[in-house]
């Protein structure tokens, strides 16, 4: 509790997929003094999937994805095939801000994934990629809303633009619209202060070998200089929810599972429509963009069999009834550089019986692996219970994810067997993130899910040591 | 506190014995039945709550509230209407996840 024994600020700067092979070069050209000046820059280790919502989630709560419940963007239900949006009231636990809040510790929380609709605290959340737009109520205090849509607030690319430099100039108007609005809400009095600045990922993802990756840096590096130098005392961190590398490989996890029977689409493949363009997807996609998607529901079943199949999404698949329920056993979505698959069980009516669950976990866990092996190509895959937990609502019953650099997971359904060509992203996450600190904490083997702990630590709130899975790094044990 | 064991409710073979062949066969399907324990103003309250509902039992009640909760745990925390979750879909999809 904050009283007479007052502690310093703390202050977080969070890159979104800030990691040391790109960041490095950087230090060495001096081109980031203040990110430079950190005494200690160690890894930090995120979450399976790295994704960076599933990250934050363990971020906020000190919990791993079983205990969050938030694996992805997207969830899917254990008792149908419904896939929802995550958002704040889907996070399990109790987050950081409601420890602080609680302990008398005022705090900002600007940016964060899984904080919308944000919760009442003392203090400030500005919510984070899951907001629809600024129109919706993103701010605690709600008054706040007004003020930053003034300084011209936005919350995340509007998924408007399709061209990568296009992506890439809005992620980078944005982050300086962020920087405005930090630094604005930086004048109020706080003890705990979080920002995440999201273009770094963005710019890392779509282009990944230009200048821009540079200048995002930079500006970022400017604002950790502006913060020092208005608060001289306060204490500034640096972290980041995973890294990221180039990518170059892909590996279809759906063409996997049909290929070993486990999973039947109703559709027809190569024929000579594709070769004519006419696919499931230029259809969907025309009749969306030309709002005649009700059309849809129209077209005979049998004429839709005969239509190709590619780069379907699976939620696509799922909507359009492509997946032969009947026949399935298992199906996969995706998440980065992570096959989720999950088992078409009597829970969400489909074939799998209860006493065949584990069977098929192990069944495909082992063909995976065999499969990997075999090529020499570094794989972690687990069922949900060695995952997650056994406990774990929610989760993928078996989850693939691609340790080996270069390689990414696809999950779309395609005529293009288990190896499909690069979409349009150049880089993809992966489990290494950072942390800079002046503190002295124990950074052998640091992981996002032991900064909640950490972080009460620091302002000495109370909390029971069994209710994260992380570890304070204050405590000197290493793992 | 008090406490009473809810004893879940079997078929009466006796009104069903015109359907009994029927019954005979989803008999071997039929789910078997636990008990709980509930506190006696709890089972009171419930009883008030479903006079003139046409719920036939207690039982038949919490079994209902249950299935709803279990079922739809991620349905009461829908926060994004068709419109907002388009917005949201394209969002990430332009962003690659």
């Amino acid at each position: 509790m904050l009283k007479d024994n007052k502690k310093k600020k703390l202050i977080i700067v969070a890159i979104d997929g800030g990691n040391f092979p790109v960041i490095n070069p950087f230090l060495e050209k001096k081109l980031l003094p203040n990110l430079a000046s950190f005494k200690h820059k160690a890894n930090l280790i995120s979450v399976i999937p790295p994704a960076t919502a599933v990250a934050w989630a363990s971020f906020s709560t000190g919990n791993n994805p079983g205990k969050t419940e938030i694996y992805d963007f997207t969830l899917v239900d254990d008792f149908s095939w419904k896939v929802e949006f995550l958002n704040r009231k889907r996070l399990q636990g109790k987050p950081l801000w409601q420890y602080l809040s609680e302990a008398g510790v005022k705090s900002c929380f600007i940016n964060l994934p899984v904080t919308y609709p944000p919760d009442e605290i003392n203090g400030v959340i500005v919510s984070g990629i899951e907001t629809p737009s600024t129109m919706c109520q993103y701010t605690y205090p709600s008054d706040l809303k007004d003020t930053l849509n003034k300084l011209g607030y936005e919350i995340e690319v509007s998924g408007l633009k399709e061209k990568k430099e296009d992506i890439v100039e809005e992620a980078e108007n944005i982050l300086d619209k962020r920087i405005r609005a930090a630094k604005f809400l930086f004048q109020r009095d706080f003890d705990f202060f979080i920002v995440l600045f999201r273009a770094s990922d963005i710019v890392q993802h779509f282009a990944w070998d230009k200048p821009v990756v540079e200048e995002v840096h930079k500006k970022i590096d400017d604002f950790i200089g502006y913060v020092r130098k208005k608060d001289p005392n306060a204490e500034v961190m640096v972290i980041s929810d995973h890294g990221i590398e180039k990518i170059e490989k892909v590996f279809n996890i759906n063409s996997w599972l049909e290929q070993e029977g486990y999973l039947f689409t109703k559709i027809k493949k190569a024929s000579i429509l594709s070769s004519l363009g006419i696919t499931r997807k230029n259809i969907f996609y025309f009749l969306e963009k030309t709002k005649l998607n009700f059309l849809i529901r129209y077209i005979p079943r049998s004429l839709g069999k005969k239509i190709p199949v590619e780069n379907i999404s699976f939620e696509e698949a799922l909507s359009t009834g492509l997946i032969d329920m009947e026949k399935t056993r298992a199906v996969a979505k995706r998440s980065v550089k992570t096959a989720q698959i999950f088992l078409n069980d009597t829970d969400r009516k489909g074939i799998v019986k209860k006493e065949e669950e584990e069977i098929i976990q192990k069944e495909i866990k082992e063909k995976l692996e065999k499969f990997f092996n075999e090529r020499a190509i570094k794989a972690i895959i687990k069922t949900k219970a060695e995952l997650y937990g056994e406990k774990a609502r929610f989760a993928p019953d078996v989850t693939l994810y691609l340790e080996e650099k270069t390689y990414e997971i696809s999950a779309s359904f395609t005529d293009k067997g288990i190896w499909v060509p690069l979409g349009k992203e150049e880089a993809e996450h992966c489990l290494s993130g950072i942390i800079l600190t002046n503190l002295g904490l124990n950074l052998n083997n640091a992981r996002i899910i032991d900064l909640a702990p950490t972080i009460l630590d620091y302002f000495k709130v109370l909390y029971k040591k069994d209710s994260f899975d992380g570890r304070s790094l204050f405590d000197s044990k290493s793992l | 506190m008090a406490e009473v064991f809810l004893i879940a409710k079997v078929y009466n073979f006796s009104i069903l014995s015109p359907i009994m062949k029927k019954t005979k066969k989803r008999d071997e399907n039929k789910v078997k039945y636990g008990t709980i324990s509930l506190p006696l103003p709890l089972i009171d309250k419930i009883k008030e709550k479903i006079k003139g509902t046409g719920m036939p039992s207690v039982s038949s009640y919490v079994a209902f509230v249950l299935r709803q909760i279990l079922s739809s745990s991620s349905e009461s925390s829908e926060v994004f209407d068709k419109k907002e979750r388009e917005e949201i879909k394209k969002r990430l999809a332009s962003l690659g996840y």
